[in-house]
C-alpha cells in the first residue's frame, strides 16, 4: 500500500465526511501547521500543505490576494464530492480494521449490503446497527436470567427441590397387628423407619406414683448399612432416643398420668420401639413423624375394673378389642432438622447434603408453635443471629409438617380397619 | 439396661426418703414472681464461681469449678490413637465423658452411664469441638472426663467451662475459650444459673394444659468470637422466649469469660514463678 | 398351646386348619431396599423377615484378608416388637439365640455361595425378623437366599429352609392318626411351642431329591421343647422335610423368575410373556 501521509489524511477525511453526510457532521479539517508525522514515519520529508496560509482564519482576516482567493475557491471546490465519489481505494477497509473486527463485522456487513437496495444506504446502516445491538442486548438479558435461575443462590437443590421442601413422605399405619400401634414411614423412597408400640403393665416410680412410663428404644438395623452391625449403631440409636424422650418429656406434650391405672401400684409402660431399616438422610424427622403416626393409632386396652384386693392390685381389661383408649396427638411435636449449608438453611437433607453441612439443628415443634427441645449437631459453631433465623425457619416448617401429618393420618384413619396392608410387598 | 457386673450395686428398687416429705415444704422458696430467689439472688445474678486448674497430677490438664453448690472436676489426657479405627481421618476427635458421681444427687446414681449422662456427654463434646483445633492432631483423640461431685444445678454448663479450662491447661490447641450458662424459664420469669431445685421446678410444671412457657436452655459459646457452639433446649418454650434468653445468656457470658481468662493467666504465672502465692479466682 | 386331643377331633387337620404337609402362604419381594446390594422380604404366613446383602467388599477384619475364599458374615436380629404374643423382646440381638442363629445362617449360606470366586473379600448378610410366628429361622434362610440372588452373587443352588415338627401325643397308642405323628411341615408358633420336636431343615433341593439324603449338602438344625427324638423317626422326618423344601423351592423360583421378568424386561414385553 503506497500512500503518502497526506493522501491518507485526505482519504480519511473525505471518506468519513462523504459516508455519513447527515449523521456525522465533521468540522472542516483545518490544520494549523503541517502535522508532525515524525513518529509515524520516522522522520523524512514534510509533506506540502495544500490549504496553505488561507487555511487559518486569522490569516484570511489579514487580507487575501486574488491569487489566494482563487486558490481558496479552488480548494473549497475541491472539497465538494463528485457523483462517483467517495472512492474507497482497494485495501482501505483491510487497513482500517484489524482482523478480529473484520471477522465479527463480516456477517452484519453482508446483511447491510443485502438491505441497501431496499432501505438506502443510511437506512441499511441504521438498521444494521439497531439489529446487532438489540441482539446483543437480548443475549445479555438471557445470560443474566439463566445465571440467576441456575445459580446456587437460587432456591434449587440437586434433586430439584427448593430449600424448604420435603421429599415425598409415605406413611402406612397399623401394618403390624401384633403391636398395639405401628407405623412405617419412608422419606423419598430411601429413609425407611418402622415403629411399633407395645404396652406392658408395670409399677410406677416411687417419686411419681400417679404417672405411667414412656420409653423410646431405637434399633439401628444392620440392613441400613453394614456400619450398624453389632454395636455399631448404638451411638446413633442413643442419640435418636434421647432426642425423642426430650421432645416428649414435658407434661404439655405427653401427660404420663393418662397411663396410670392404680396410683402407686400399677401403670402402663409404653414402649415405643423404632427400627431403622434404611437411612438416606434426615433420620430424625422421619423418626419423629413415624412415632407420631404410630402413637396416633395406638390403642390402649381399656381397664374396666381396677381394684385393690387386700393390697394386691387386680386389673381386668375389657374383653372387647374395639373398646380402647386412643391417644390425643394434637399436642405431640414433630421433629425438624434444619441443616446449614454455606449461608443457606436446608430442610430434609439427603445423605450427601448432611455430609456437607457443618451445623444442623434438631428441634421439636408442637402444633401450637412451641419448641419442646432443641439440640445442635455437627462440629461447627453459629452466630446468634443465624441461630435465631434457623429457629424461625424450623418453627415454620414444623408447624406445616404437623398440619400435613395430622391431615394425612386422619385421611388414612377414614379408610378404617379393613384397608389392605401392603407392608413391604409393594 | 446393661448390668454392671464389676461392682456390687445397691438394691435396684430403692426409694429416696425425701419423696415422702410433704410437697409444700419441698417447693418452699420458689415463687416465680418474688423479687429475690430462694438463695437471695436476683433473677439475672450468677452464683459465685471458683476456678482452679491443675489439680489432678496424673492428668495432662485438669480443672475444678465451683458454682454455688455445684462442684465439678474435669481432666484431660494426652492425645492417643483413636481405638478401633482402620482408616485415616484428617481431623482429630474429642472423646467426652460426663458422669455424675454416685453421691452427687439425692438419689444415688449408678456407676454406669445412664441415658441422661450419655446425652450430656454428647452435648459436652459438641460444645467443645468448635473450640478445639482438631486438624492439629489427625487420627488422634483427646479424652475429656468430667465428673460432677455435687449437683447443685447447672452442672452441664459448669462442666463445659471446666472442660474448656482443662483443655487449655493441657495445652491442647484451641481457637478460644468456651463459656456456658443455663437459663431456667418459668412462665415469664427467667432464672439465670438455676439451682437444682429451680431446675426441677422449671422442668416439671405444676399445671399441665396451660400455655405457660417452661423449660431449661443451656448455651455454650465462644465469647471471644461471638459464636454459639452448642444450644440445648428442653421443655416447652416459644421462639421469642428463646431469643430473649439468648440475650440474657450472652450477658452472662460476658461476665464469665474474664474469670476464665484470669484463671489461665494465673496458671501461667504459677508455672513460671512458683514462689508467687496463689490467690483464688473469685 | 395345642391340646393333643383337639387335633384328633379335627380329623387330621392342624390347629390352624392346615393339613400335615400343607405350607402357609408364602409371599415374597426382592429388591426392597435401594441402598443394599441385594435385599429381599419374605412372609411365611405371619412370619415376616427382611434380609439385606452387602458385598462382596474388602473385609473389615484382618483375619480374612489373606484367605482364598470369601468370608461370609451373618447377623440375625429380631425386632423388639416382633413377638406375636404380647411381650416385648429386651434386646434385638446379642443374646445366645440370635448368635446361634447367626452362626447357623452362616453355615447355610457358606454352603451355597461360590466362595472361591471371591478371595480376600467379605459378604455381609443381615437378617431382620419383623414378626415371629414359627419357622423364623427357615424364613430367614429363604430370605437370605433371595437377597443373594438379588445381589447377583453366584450361588450353587437355592438354600431352602423348612421346619418339620413332630407333634407328640402323650399317649403312646400307635393306631392314632399317623399323618400328624409323622411330622407336620412349616410349623407356626403354637406348634413350635407344643411338646414335640421341631426340626429346622435347610436343604439344597434338587441335588438331594434323587440322591436320598447325602449329608454334605444338607444342613439340619434341630431344636425342640426339650423332648428327645427317636432315631427311627429321623428318616421319615427327613423325607417330609425334603418334600417341603422342594415345594418351597418351587415357590421361591417362581418368585425370582417373576421378579426378573417384571423388573428387567421393558414393560411392553410383559404382556407377551404372560
Amino acid at each position: 500500500m503506497e500512500f503518502t501521509n497526506q493522501n491518507k489524511e485526505i482519504f480519511a477525511f473525505d471518506w468519513s465526511k462523504a459516508r455519513f453526510p447527515n449523521v456525522f457532521k465533521m468540522a472542516p479539517h483545518i490544520v494549523p501547521g503541517p502535522p508532525n508525522t515524525t513518529a509515524l514515519e520516522g522522520g523524512g520529508e514534510r509533506p506540502m500543505n495544500i490549504v496553505r496560509r488561507v487555511g487559518r482564519e486569522r490569516e484570511r482576516m489579514l487580507g487575501m490576494t486574488d491569487e489566494e482567493r482563487a486558490w481558496r475557491k479552488k480548494w473549497l471546490d475541491a472539497q465538494k464530492l463528485a457523483p462517483e465519489e467517495p472512492v474507497t481505494p482497494p485495501g482501505y477497509y483491510k487497513e482500517m480494521f484489524n482482523p478480529i473486527r473484520r471477522f465479527y463485522k463480516a456477517p452484519m456487513n453482508k446483511v447491510q449490503n443485502m438491505m441497501e437496495p431496499f432501505l438506502g444506504y443510511t437506512g441499511a446502516y441504521v438498521a444494521r446497527h439497531v439489529i446487532s445491538k438489540t441482539a446483543i442486548g437480548i443475549f445479555t438479558v438471557y445470560c443474566i436470567f439463566y445465571h440467576l435461575k441456575y445459580n446456587k443462590m437460587l432456591d434449587l437443590r440437586n434433586d430439584g427441590r427448593s430449600r424448604c421442601q420435603y421429599r415425598s413422605i409415605e406413611i402406612e399405619t397399623r401394618l403390624m397387628p401384633h403391636a398395639h400401634g405401628s407405623a412405617r414411614l419412608r422419606i423419598g423412597n430411601i429413609t425407611d423407619v418402622l415403629v411399633g408400640v407395645k404396652l406392658e403393665i408395670d409399677t410406677p416410680y416411687a417419686e411419681k406414683p400417679d404417672e405411667g412410663k414412656l420409653d423410646f428404644f431405637v434399633d439401628c438395623s444392620a440392613n441400613a448399612t453394614p456400619a450398624f452391625e453389632g454395636k455399631g449403631g448404638d451411638d446413633l440409636a442413643t442419640e435418636i432416643s434421647n432426642v425423642l424422650s426430650m421432645a416428649y418429656q414435658t407434661p404439655d406434650v405427653f401427660d404420663l398420668r393418662q397411663l396410670c391405672i392404680i396410683p402407686h401400684k400399677k401403670c402402663w409402660k409404653m414402649y415405643v420401639d423404632i427400627l431403622i431399616l434404611q437411612c438416606g438422610g434426615n433420620l430424625f424427622d422421619a423418626v419423629g413423624a413415624a412415632v407420631k403416626a404410630a402413637l396416633y393409632n395406638t390403642e390402649i386396652p381399656k381397664v374396666i375394673a381396677a381394684t385393690l384386693d387386700g393390697g394386691e392390685p387386680d386389673i381386668q381389661v375389657s374383653d372387647d378389642p374395639y373398646d380402647c383408649i386412643k391417644l390425643d396427638i394434637t399436642t405431640y411435636p414433630s421433629i425438624v432438622t434444619v441443616c446449614k449449608i454455606g449461608d443457606n438453611f436446608v430442610i430434609d437433607p439427603t445423605l450427601e447434603e448432611e455430609s456437607c453441612s457443618a451445623v444442623n439443628i434438631i428441634m421439636s415443634v408442637m402444633p401450637n408453635g412451641k419448641v419442646t427441645s432443641m439440640v445442635k449437631q455437627g462440629y461447627g459453631s453459629l452466630l446468634p443471629t443465624t441461630l435465631i433465623k434457623m429457629l424461625e425457619v424450623g418453627k415454620d416448617i414444623g408447624l406445616k409438617l404437623n398440619e400435613a401429618l395430622k391431615k394425612t393420618l386422619e385421611e388414612e384413619d377414614k379408610l378404617g380397619r379393613t384397608k389392605p396392608l401392603c407392608g413391604f410387598l409393594r | 439396661m446393661p448390668v454392671d457386673q464389676k461392682r456390687i450395686n445397691g438394691p435396684e428398687s430403692s426409694v429416696p426418703y425425701n419423696i415422702y416429705i410433704h410437697s409444700e415444704i419441698k417447693n418452699k422458696g420458689i415463687q416465680p414472681d418474688a423479687p429475690k430467689r430462694h438463695d437471695g439472688r436476683s433473677n439475672n445474678e450468677l452464683r459465685n464461681i471458683f476456678l482452679k486448674t491443675g489439680i489432678i497430677s496424673q492428668a495432662k490438664g485438669s480443672a475444678y469449678i465451683e458454682m454455688g453448690n455445684t462442684k465439678i472436676i474435669c481432666s484431660v489426657f494426652d492425645p492417643r490413637e483413636v481405638p478401633n479405627k482402620t482408616g485415616y481421618c484428617v481431623q482429630g476427635e474429642l472423646f467426652c465423658e460426663f458422669k455424675f458421681a454416685p453421691f452427687s444427687h439425692h438419689k444415688r446414681k449408678m456407676h454406669q452411664q445412664d441415658a441422661e449422662e450419655k446425652e450430656y456427654s454428647l452435648i459436652l463434646q459438641r460444645a467443645l469441638e468448635p473450640a478445639v483445633c482438631l486438624q492439629e492432631f489427625p487420627n488422634f483423640q483427646v479424652d475429656v472426663y468430667a465428673t460432677v461431685l455435687d449437683n447443685g444445678g447447672s452442672a452441664l454448663a459448669a462442666a463445659i467451662m471446666a472442660a474448656s479450662l482443662a483443655l487449655a491447661n493441657a495445652g491442647v490447641p484451641m481457637f478460644g475459650l468456651v463459656t456456658a450458662s443455663t437459663v431456667g424459664i418459668y412462665d415469664h420469669t427467667y432464672l439465670v444459673d438455676p439451682t437444682d431445685t429451680e431446675e426441677t421446678f422449671c422442668c416439671t410444671k405444676s399445671v399441665p394444659g396451660t400455655v405457660h412457657n417452661h423449660g431449661i436452655i443451656i448455651q455454650a459459646a465462644l465469647p471471644q468470637h461471638g459464636q454459639i457452639s452448642e444450644m440445648f433446649v428442653v421443655g416447652s418454650v416459644d421462639t421469642d422466649t428463646i431469643v430473649h434468653s439468648m440475650d440474657l445468656i450472652s450477658e452472662a457470658h460476658k461476665d464469665i469469660c474474664p474469670l476464665l481468662e484470669q484463671c489461665l493467666v494465673k496458671t501461667v504465672f504459677k508455672t513460671f514463678r512458683p514462689n508467687i502465692k496463689k490467690t483464688d479466682t473469685k | 398351646m395345642t391340646d393333643p386331643d383337639q387335633e384328633d377331633s379335627q380329623g387330621g387337620l392342624r390347629s390352624d386348619g392346615r393339613r400335615a404337609l400343607e405350607l402357609r402362604q408364602i409371599r415374597l419381594r426382592m429388591g426392597v431396599f435401594g441402598q443394599a446390594d441385594g435385599s429381599a422380604y419374605i412372609e411365611h404366613g405371619n412370619t415376616k423377615v427382611l434380609a439385606a446383602v452387602y458385598g462382596p467388599h474388602q473385609p473389615k477384619s484382618n483375619i480374612s484378608r489373606n484367605s482364598t475364599k470369601a468370608f461370609v458374615n451373618c447377623q440375625y436380629s429380631m425386632a423388639v416388637f416382633s413377638f406375636t404374643s404380647g411381650e416385648r423382646k429386651r434386646r434385638p440381638r446379642g443374646d445366645w439365640k440370635s448368635q446361634e442363629r447367626s452362626a447357623q445362617l452362616r453355615h447355610a449360606m457358606e454352603a451355597i455361595i461360590h466362595l472361591e470366586l471371591y478371595p480376600r473379600s467379605q459378604i455381609d448378610i443381615f437378617v431382620e425378623v419383623l414378626q415371629v410366628d414359627g419357622s423364623d429361622y427357615c424364613a430367614s434362610v429363604n430370605a437370605s437366599t433371595l437377597a443373594l440372588i438379588d445381589a447377583g452373587i453366584p450361588i450353587k443352588n437355592y438354600a431352602v429352609g423348612c421346619t418339620v415338627s413332630l407333634i407328640n401325643k402323650l399317649t403312646t397308642e400307635e393306631e392314632e392318626d399317623k399323618t400328624l405323628a409323622t411330622g407336620v411341615l412349616d410349623a407356626n408358633f403354637v406348634e413350635e411351642c407344643s411338646p414335640g420336636v421341631t426340626l429346622s431343615v435347610v436343604a439344597l433341593p434338587e441335588t438331594n431329591n434323587e440322591v436320598e439324603v447325602d449329608g454334605s449338602g444338607l444342613i439340619v438344625v434341630a431344636h425342640g421343647a426339650g423332648q428327645r427324638l427317636h432315631l427311627s423317626r429321623l428318616e421319615a422326618l427327613k423325607k417330609r422335610a425334603l418334600q417341603g423344601c422342594q415345594d418351597i423351592k418351587e415357590i421361591l423360583d417362581g418368585g425370582v423368575r417373576h421378579h426378573l421378568t417384571a423388573n428387567l424386561l421393558p414393560s411392553f414385553l410383559h404382556n407377551s410373556l404372560e
